[in-house]
């Protein structure tokens, strides 16, 4: 430890040596550090606060700007009232976010045409947001609707070994 | 900080990885110079078997750590049988989503996600579905 310590001192001073402002270009750094950080916390929040409870326009708009995500939200929340969200996996990048996550709900409500079925769906998908202060701005969306409609009962299982 | 993982670099191995593989048939032998992830070969080999060298196209990448996600394209024609569909001959032209582990320039783990009712619709096997969500 006391070696990795010192090394990274060398580091520090050899940086200050070459680079006048190194303390500013550190401060830089933190600050995207920081951002990130915020961003994925921004998210999860996000997440929680929308898992599970019904997602009227007013509680979207808490989070996002994003006409087409707030009615996507409407439009999924109308066919599996309150369904859930797992995040599986996060990855951030300057001011995107991505996560891999499920949901999961029950058909109660008509769907693209397919009146409610009772059944329950369990639905892996990625979403990309995009976040300026505090608020998505933008996004995209996949996911696979062959699952959804076999989890529906609408179609047969089919053969996806790959 | 020092021996992290450079996302720049295994940002750039992809897109060597993407260009070295888009519109030339996907051997064995190319795909082993990129992965060891034998879920991975398992699936282009899969693939360029239906829509023999298929086209890949990037339109955004996220990358954390060791992780590079790429939103992309997959264009070809269907011109070998596909999960028991005899070639059609038909177009392809599928989004997906990619996420790639890059360990010393090797692809080690990875999911995916694409949209199969899109292929099913343009392979002609389903009817255009209206989605509005």
């Amino acid at each position: 430890m006391q070696h990795e310590r010192n090394f990274s001192q060398l580091v520090v001073n050899f940086c200050q040596n070459i680079t006048p402002n190194f303390g500013e270009v550190k401060s830089k750094f933190s600050n995207i550090m920081d951002n990130l950080k915020k961003n994925r916390e921004f998210i999860i929040n996000y997440f929680n606060a929308i898992s599970g409870y019904e997602k009227t326009r007013e509680l979207s708009e808490k989070y996002t700007n994003d006409e087409s995500l707030i009615q996507h939200i409407e439009f999924f929340e109308g066919a599996f009232p309150k369904y859930e969200l797992f995040i599986e996996e996060i990855m951030t990048e300057a001011n995107k976010v991505l996560i891999q996550a499920r949901m999961s709900g029950t058909h109660t409500g008509e769907f693209g045409g397919i009146p409610p079925t009772g059944r329950e769906i369990d639905l892996p998908f990625a979403i990309r947001y995009t976040i300026e202060n505090e608020k998505i701005t933008d996004h995209w969306l996949i996911a696979d609707q062959m699952l959804l409609m076999e989890q529906l009962g609408v179609m047969e299982p089919q053969i996806t070994e790959h | 900080m020092l021996g992290m993982t450079n996302p720049k670099k295994n940002r750039a191995f992809i897109i060597k990885y993407y260009n070295a593989i888009s519109g030339v048939e996907k051997t064995l032998d190319l795909c082993r110079q990129f992965m060891n992830d034998e879920k991975l070969i398992a699936h282009i080999r899969f693939f360029d078997r239906a829509f023999p060298k298929y086209e890949l196209f990037i339109e955004e990448m996220v990358t954390e750590g060791q992780k590079v996600i790429v939103r992309g394209r997959a264009t070809g024609i269907h011109s070998g049988e596909f999960n028991g569909i005899p070639a059609t001959g038909r177009k392809m032209d599928l989004p997906f989503v990619i996420r790639y582990v890059v360990e010393n320039e090797m692809i080690t783990d990875m999911w995916l996600i694409a949209d199969q009712m899109i292929l099913m619709e343009q392979l002609g096997i389903m009817p255009q579905q209206t989605t509005s969500g």
